[in-house]
Formats: structure tokens, sequence, C-alpha cells
């Protein structure tokens, strides 16, 4: 046999490094968030000792550290939270979609949660913060089924899904701004704040509404990686393999849907982070889905906890909500990502397209 | 035993193959040729199951092939299709890893097993030294073979290419078939693909099967198949065959297509003939 090929500059050989990066990277970022969290809970308008505070987490306590713990922690946790989820499920969108700048915000799913929260807000202003997770999904669901319904011709064309994905997300924002026209002053500015995204004045039962939402469905598209990670190739290589591609795609979907309702009902419409950790990751780790779903989901809650620290203190007494730093900060480092990546361009879903 | 029973296939109200039946020989190479849109691809991917016949049946060991689970069948037929795509970031090695998915258990482990399968396929290609390389960044040639790798991890007995040549230049379009006889003869792969070249499908092929308007023309060995009836018949061009003076198998020399025969230019009408007279005088 002739293998002639001149070895060209470019084959040069490198190390089987892939598991190891992941492991230092998985383990980098869980560092960085234990860091970041204590970090976050000392700084505010009155600094608490990270050591004390350390303790604190440890039983040991004073009445005050108590105090501000149970005003701080639940807000960091919220954010954190909030950001894991989008992370993870904007990873899950662009594998299923084949396309590094699919969003759950950019495909309309958020866009749903935002004008069902409203909804919500108008209709019954009184109502337990335990009805604003369901709430959430029920709208991301009802945008979804309408984006699949729509999209839908004898299977699933992800370059389908994006364009009336984004059809979907006009409609819901047209109707988001109507219900908040028709609001009561009150309504309209509980609605406007959660419509930035925003994590102010989170408390336990918040978290406790979204913990498990985030949890069960993170767990869920862990454990279906490798199903996801096959959709990322072209239709017939998977079908091929013996992938089952339509069930796969609504499971996946189903399971994206299920992680922005979490976050949308945990810190509101927080913008970018669903573009954005899916990229880092991606550049960090790769696109084997398992790695790049943890990967992206430690990133998204890094990126908005910090997010809403320095919201919370750089600009003190103003607390600026944590979806304009992450559209303020994402939307420039993202443009720059774009311009340094060369190998962005051409990879939409059309091999999809059969 | 892949075989086709009678089968019915089209695109929406547009009849792509009808009323075929074709056996595959197993332990041979197959392949299909014919004019551009003649169905031979459609035909290929209705063998590996990626398109159910309106009518009619695939069978694999005797089993309708649409009603099995589709990972079984993945683990005894592979496909490569013909612009497979992959994300950019992915590495040979992952490509190849790709190849274990149907033999994968539920959560996705990974066993010594599937490990050995992958540094087999990778081992077969000559591909070790570029496990780590992104497929993006590969030659031509490479990256097709780290596409016939992932197809080997899948350690099936049928392998089916769609024209596994095309975008390669003659060096390397040689080398890919020598890798595939090379699997054929040395592992006992039984190989079916399509490809645009006939007088490379004749020469590494031990049944050649001409498609025809959707249908089975003729099949056989290449010496049966390769003529100028058939080549006229399904190209609608007039060609000369001559032993290949290499391997010894028939080779096509087309001389002009049949439109140039008729209509006002009847001078050329004589071209056929003198070519036929140059190459006879030629011998």
């Amino acid at each position: 046999m002739k293998h002639g090929n001149p070895p060209s500059a470019r084959t040069h050989i490198r190390p089987a490094y892939r598991w190891h990066r992941f492991t230092v990277v998985t383990a980098v970022l869980v560092l960085m968030m234990i860091l970041l969290f204590i970090v976050s809970l000392s700084v505010g308008e009155t600094f608490l000792d990270p050591l004390e505070l350390t303790q604190t987490l440890f039983g040991s306590t004073t009445p005050y550290n108590q105090l501000m713990l149970n005003l701080r922690a639940p807000r960091i946790l919220a954010a954190l939270l909030a950001g894991c989820a989008l992370g993870g499920a904007g990873a899950i969108l662009q594998a299923i979609i084949r396309n590094p700048l699919a969003s759950p915000d950019l495909l309309g799913i958020s866009g749903g949660s935002s004008a069902a929260i409203v909804g919500l807000l108008l209709l019954f202003p009184n109502v337990s913060v335990h009805w604003h997770p369901p709430a959430a999904l029920l709208g991301a669901l009802v945008a979804a089924i309408l984006i699949y319904g729509l999209a839908w011709r004898k299977g699933l064309s992800p370059t389908r899904l994006v364009l009336v994905g984004i059809a979907i997300g006009a409609m819901a924002a047209a109707l988001t701004t109507f219900l908040l026209v028709a609001s009561a002053p009150e309504v309209q500015s509980r609605a406007y704040v959660w419509l930035v995204g925003s994590v102010y004045g989170s408390d336990w039962p918040d978290v406790a509404a979204g913990l498990p939402w985030v949890l069960g469905f993170g767990l869920a598209s862990w454990l279906f990686a490798q199903h996801i990670h096959i959709l990322q190739f072209s239709d017939d290589v998977s079908a091929a393999l013996g992938a089952r591609l339509t069930p796969y795609r609504v499971i996946g979907f189903a399971l994206c849907v299920g992680l922005t309702g979490g976050a949308l009902a945990l810190g509101g419409a927080i913008g970018f982070v669903g573009l954005l950790a899916p990229h880092i990751a991606r550049m960090l780790v790769g696109t084997e889905f398992g790695k790049w779903f943890v990967t992206s989901a430690l990133l998204g809650g890094i990126i908005v906890m910090v997010a809403d620290t320095v919201g919370r203190t750089a600009f003190s007494p103003l607390d600026v909500p944590v979806g304009i730093f992450t559209s303020a900060v994402g939307a420039p480092f993202f443009i720059f990502l774009l311009l340094r990546g060369k190998r962005i361009e051409g990879r939409s879903g059309e091999h999809a397209a059969r | 035993m892949l075989l086709a029973e009678n089968i019915q296939v089209g695109y929406g109200s547009k009849i792509v193959i009808q009323e075929l039946n074709l056996t595959i020989a197993p332990g041979q190479i197959t392949t299909f040729i014919g004019a551009n849109g003649c169905g031979k691809s459609t035909l290929l991917r209705t063998l590996a199951r990626l398109l159910k016949p309106t009518a009619g049946t695939v069978l694999l060991d005797g089993r309708d092939i649409f009603k099995r689970s589709t990972r079984e069948v993945a683990k005894q037929l592979a496909l490569l299709p013909q612009t497979p795509y992959a994300p950019p970031e992915v590495t040979v090695r992952q490509l190849v890893r790709l190849g274990r998915y149907p033999h994968g258990r539920w959560l996705g482990g990974w066993s010594d097993r599937d490990e050995q399968a992958v540094q087999e396929a990778l081992a077969a290609m000559k591909l070790t030294d570029l496990a780590d390389q992104p497929v993006d960044t590969l030659s031509g040639g490479q990256r097709q073979r780290a596409w016939i790798a992932m197809t080997l991890a899948q350690e099936t007995d049928l392998l089916l290419l769609d024209e596994p040549t095309t975008y390669l230049d003659l060096s390397h379009q040689l080398d890919i078939l020598d890798i595939l006889r090379e699997l054929n003869r040395r592992h006992h792969k039984t190989i079916v693909m399509v490809l645009h070249d006939l007088n490379l499908a004749a020469r590494y092929s031990d049944v050649m099967v001409a498609v025809h308007q959707g249908t089975v023309y003729t099949q056989g060995k290449p010496e049966k198949v390769m003529t100028p009836e058939t080549i006229r018949a399904i190209f609608d061009v007039e060609c000369v065959v001559i032993p290949d003076p290499v391997a010894g198998t028939p080779l096509c020399i087309p001389i002009a297509t049949r439109n140039h025969e008729v209509g006002e230019d009847a001078g050329r009408t004589q071209e056929p003939a003198q070519a036929r007279h140059a190459l006879e005088l030629a011998r």
C-alpha cells in the first residue's frame, strides 16, 4: 500500500492528552467556583472575613455572620445554579442544532419563559415563588413545542429549527411587551427586573424551588450525553451508526428546555451565557459531549456568579442586574472570540438538510 | 448476507428505484456504476437502511433490516456516506471512537474491547501518529482514511461506501482502493461501493452492478458488465473496451456520446468508426 503523503507542517505528533486535559480543566473550574463563592460571600456593603465565613459554613458562627450568610448565600447560589443551567442548555442546543451560534435566548425558548413569567406576575401578583419554575418551564415548553411543530417536516432540519426559533422568539418578545404595557406599574417594575435577568432578593425558598429542576435536568442530560454527542455528526453518519435521530433530538431539546426553564425561574432572562459558556468550553475541551456539557455548565455558573458579584458591589449602592453585566461584558468578548477564531464559519447545520 | 427484495424507493412522489432485486455476494467487492441520477446512491443508502423502501424490503441475514434494532444492524453493517460531516474540533481518535457507538452500553462505558478496536482501526489506517490531530486539519486522503477507520472500529462484516474516492487525486484514489481491497482480502470484509471511475471500478471489483433507470441493468464479473453495449445503454456513450495493460481487467476508452451521431452534424458519425480503426491499428 502506498501512503505517500509527505507529513505536512501541521501534522506533528501530539500526545494523547484529551482526558487528562478535561480532568485538569474540571479541577481548575471547580476550585475557581469554590474560591469565587467565598469571595462573593465576603464582599458587599459590609466586608466579611473569609476565614470567619468558612468557619460559619462549618457551624461555629456569630449571629451577624449568620445573618449576612442568609442574605448573600441564596443570591449567590441562585446565580450559580442559573448560570450552570444556561451553560448546559446552551451546549445541548449547539450540539443538536450543530451551530455554535445557537442559544436558548436566540431560539425563543427563553422568550417563551419570559412571556409566561410576566403573564403570571400580571395575573397573580401575589403568587408564591414556587410557581415561578413551573411557569417558566411551561412557557419554554410552549415555545419549544411551537418551534418544533412548525419546523417539523418529516423529520427535523437544524437550519429550519433555527429560523423558526428566531421567529417564535420575536413573537414571544412582542407578547411580553404587550403584557408589560397592559400591567400596573408595580408589576411592570418587578417584571422589568426579571426580564433583564436578576437574582436580586433571592432567598432560600427561591433556591429550593429552582434546585431540583436544574439538578434533575442536568443529571439527565449528562446520562444522555453519548446520544447527544452523536447528533453533532451528519445525519447519515449518526443514522448509520444506529442513532435514532428524531427521538434523540426531541429528548435533547426537552432537556434543553428543562434547564432553560429552571435557569429563568432562578435568575430571569440572563442573556449571552447560553452562547458564551459553550463556546469557551468547546475551546477548552472540544466537543465530546459529556466533557463539553460539564465544562460549559461549570463555566456558565462561574460567569453568572462573578457577573452578579460585580454588579452588586462595583456600583454600590446601585445594584446592577446580572443580565446587564453578562450581556455588556459577554457580547464584546464573544465578538472578540469570533474575530479570533477562524474555524467558526461554514459549519451551520446545512449538512443535515437532506 | 444482504439482499434487496423487489424494492421500490422514492423521495416524495418521485420514484427513484423500482422493482429492484439484488443479492450482495458475501466476501466480495461489489461496485455500483451508473449515470448521475440513476439511483445507485439511493440503492446504497436503502441497503444501509437509511431510506425505507415504499415497497419490498432489504434482508440482512434473512431478517427484515427495517424491523431490527438499528443499533444491532450497525454492528453488522457500516456505511461511509459521500460527504460525512464532523464538528471541526473532533480529533481522529474521537472520530474513530464514534465507531464504537453501536457497541456501547446505555451509560456509555468504555471497555478494553472498545479501546482495542479503536487502536487496531487507527493502526490499520496508519493513523496512530495523527490520532490527536483535529480531522479538519488533515489532507483529503488522510481524512478519508480517518472516516474509514471509524467504520472499522464498528467491527462489521459489511462495509458500504458512497463514492469513497470523490475529491481525491489519482494517487489517493488508488491508496483508498488498495486499502479497501486489503480489508476485503485479509479481513474478509464484504465491500459494497459506488464508484464513478469505470476503469478503477473494473480493476478493483469482483462484481459490478450496472444501475440504470432505477433498476439493475446487468451485473456480474467486470468482463461481463464492462462491454460497449452496456456502456452505451447506461451512459449513452460509444466506447471501445480493451484489456487493461496493467491489470488485465476491462478498460473503457470513450469515443463520443451518441448525441453527436444524430442530427445535422452527419460528418461526426464517422468518428467512432475512425477511432475504432485507429485503435485496431495501434494494437
